[in-house]
């Protein structure tokens, strides 16, 4: 293989990692596009049903990214959002059945909100804005990626409520994570037993808490990556009239 | 050509991606039915066995599918030794915003143990609000004097919530019936002695009198066999609930509730009336003896005027006109009328005076949201003294509350026809 061919393949692995990663923080559908806020708010009381949704929205999105990538081709423009709403609709009725076959406790936890997955705009967007522009392997990786981006957020949510309103973060409740339900975390104290927060304000103040937070940080990237390039700014500037003296200097000493 | 054929195009693309997935999803349906109907089954289970102590798995025989009814099972739950521990009903209910699964336990003694919500597809704000809440209330209450509180303390007060609700008591009420059939129900062992073919009863009307209820008892078929007037008195410091029937002509009889801590001689009270059993009851006195017999008697006689006074209308949304009196002279006209609000249907009070004035209206029972029923009573009071309410003047009366608005509108028109109609000329 050429060397060019290489650089061209890892170039490419490069892309496919960076359209895997983009989900996690870059472009995190709950924390910088605001998409999928319906559930954040209704199912995150909990670590475990933020993860069970979580990883519903997975399946539903890769799946439904990856059909829509290998029809796209033929389904006429005018009717392409009602024919990813019926693809998307339909991997949400079979992962409510699954839910309910497999993951009876979940389902019920759940309840209402797995149905309303197919309203979610960060399914019917990745559909609308990636899947139906790009190759079914890119399309898988994206809708994965932007999913477990999605589910990183729901569980980071769902630990800070739970925590705050109980003091203990529980597993093995509504999905078979083990034999019996247990806690990994449990601190008895009246300051972890904020009820607000399992219920829907705790959802609210949680999420504006770590959007605030999201952004903060985003903000300190974003001067200090300015002041690195007003420095690099400065670093040319300066070699730019070095380089000018020293012409200057070259030239009086010819003259000379 | 070429538009045709990019339109047929078009639908095939939607057919061909339709019929894909209602194949996958009938598919998936069809695969996974036995384990979510078993999942649902042992979901169930876990909440029989739950509100049951030391209840076992109940065998098939001890499990009977119930046909036209909200209640679609019944499990008699029994211990290790097959000893009956008590029934446990599975209802079901559906409403505009889902569907809803309640489980009612209860124990030999006639007792609810416990009522608990075992799925819903309905808005889960409310069915919360209903589990943490509501439901609570409901344990250790006897079913044959159930009381189901008020609906008004629901999350947000709102008609949405008391549907939920609705559902609720719907499989309570069918659950109490079936069961009745099982245990000593003194309420249904009352009625049957006035009306043998008995198979239910309703609330009809509710009063601030001596009596304080009126119950349709109904048959099998739902015909209407009587009317029945609970009548509360005390004695001793217990309540004696009596309950007396009539048809449309005659004084059926009085009996008792025979509850277990009622006193023997509060029971054998009314013996003392059965010579005025089956008469008509234009005119009757009650004479008897004894201080609890004059008591009841006093009581009966009260029933017995307002039963005298009132005339049986069954039109226009209106069930009845009592005639009020002021000595010999006709004091005013109090109807009784029930008309669909936004929630059920309200059964209103009116009250006419003696010229057929509006005097005043109110909510003899109303499942509508108190937010939106409650401003109308003083509405509707600034047309004291009207003989016609116009639909234009009242409108601001029910702003924001049409249904409820309108239902309160539709009484008591119907209250001044019936006055212009049948009682001005009299």
């Amino acid at each position: 293989m050429s060397d060019v061919a290489k650089t061209k393949n890892v170039k490419k692995e490069m892309s496919r990692l960076a359209n895997f990663t983009k989900g996690f923080f870059k472009e995190n559908p709950v924390f910088v596009f605001l998409l999928g806020l319906c559930p954040a708010l209704a199912v995150t009381g909990t670590v475990e049903a933020s993860l069970g949704m979580g990883i519903l929205v997975i399946f539903v999105l890769t799946s439904s990214n990856v059909v829509v990538s290998l029809i796209r081709k033929w389904i006429p423009h005018q009717i392409r959002v009602p024919s990813y709403i019926v693809i998307i609709s339909t991997f949400v009725t079979i992962v409510g059945l699954l839910t309910e076959a497999y993951a009876y406790a979940l389902h019920g936890e759940l309840g209402i909100f797995i149905p309303l997955i197919v309203v979610n705009c960060l399914i019917l967007g990745r559909a609308e804005s990636y899947a139906s522009k790009n190759k079914v392997h890119d399309a898988a990786i994206d809708g994965f990626g932007m999913g477990l981006g999605f589910l990183g957020a729901l569980v980071v949510i769902g630990f800070f409520r739970e925590f705050l309103s109980t003091g203990a973060i529980a597993y093995g409740v509504y999905l078979p994570l083990a034999e019996t339900p247990g806690s990994i975390i449990n601190i008895d104290s009246y300051v972890f037993s904020m009820d607000a927060f399992g219920q829907a304000p705790g959802g609210f103040l949680v999420i504006g808490l770590l959007l605030g937070i999201f952004n903060f940080v985003a903000i300190l990237k974003r001067n200090k990556k300015e002041r690195e390039r007003q420095r690099m700014i400065e670093e040319k500037k300066r070699q730019a009239l070095e380089r000018k003296r020293q012409k200057a200097k070259e030239k009086a000493g010819a003259n000379a | 050509m070429d538009n045709l054929l990019s339109k047929l195009k078009t639908a095939a693309v939607l057919l061909i991606i339709g019929a894909v997935s209602g194949l996958a999803i009938f598919g998936t349906h069809t695969l996974t039915e036995d384990r979510r109907e078993e999942n649902r089954r042992m979901a169930q289970l876990a909440i029989y066995l739950d509100m049951f102590d030391g209840a076992v798995t109940p065998s098939d025989d001890d499990i009977v599918a119930i046909e036209d009814s909200s209640v679609k099972e019944m499990v008699t739950m029994r211990d290790s030794s097959g000893n009956i521990l008590g029934y446990a009903f599975r209802g079901e209910g559906r409403i505009s915003h889902g569907d809803i699964t309640v489980i009612v336990g209860i124990d030999l003694d006639g007792n609810i143990i416990d009522v608990q919500i075992a799925d819903s597809t309905q808005t889960p704000s409310y069915v919360q609000a209903l589990r943490d809440h509501y439901l609570p209330r409901l344990r250790s209450q006897s079913i044959v004097a159930m009381d189901y509180g008020f609906t008004d303390e629901l999350a947000g007060t709102s008609a949405s919530a008391g549907m939920s609700f609705g559902n609720v008591r719907r499989i309570i009420e069918d659950a109490r019936f079936i069961a009745a059939d099982f245990l000593s129900d003194p309420v249904m062992e009352a009625y049957e002695r006035l009306a043998p073919d008995v198979a239910s009863f309703d609330t009809f009307v509710v009063f601030d009198r001596a009596f304080t209820e009126e119950q349709l008892i109904k048959d099998d078929d739902g015909n209407i066999l009587a009317y029945a007037y609970l009548m509360p008195l005390e004695f001793d410091g217990e309540t004696v609930t009596y309950v007396a029937a009539y048809t449309e002509t005659e004084f059926i009889g009085i009996t008792v509730f025979a509850f277990d801590d009622v006193p023997q001689d509060a029971i054998d009270a009314v013996e003392a009336f059965e010579g005025y059993w089956n008469s008509d009851f234009n005119g009757l006195t009650f004479d008897v003896d004894g201080e609890i017999e004059n008591t009841i008697a006093t009581a009966l006689t009260e029933l017995n005027t307002f039963v005298e006074n009132r005339t049986w209308i069954n039109a226009n949304d209106l069930d009845y006109v009592e005639t009020r009196y002021d000595g010999d002279d006709v004091s005013g006209y109090w109807f009784i009328g029930r008309k669909m609000g936004y929630n059920g249907v309200n059964v209103l009070e009116v009250l006419l005076d003696e010229n057929g004035a509006f005097d005043h209206f109110a909510y003899n029972q109303s499942p509508d949201t108190p937010d939106f029923r409650n401003p109308l009573i003083d509405a509707f009071g600034a047309y004291s003294g009207q003989t016609e309410i116009t639909q234009n003047e009242a409108e601001d009366a029910w702003s924001g509350a049409t249904f409820t608005g309108e239902s309160v509108y539709a009484i008591i028109s119907a209250a001044f026809q019936y006055f212009a109609d049948t009682l001005g000329d009299e």
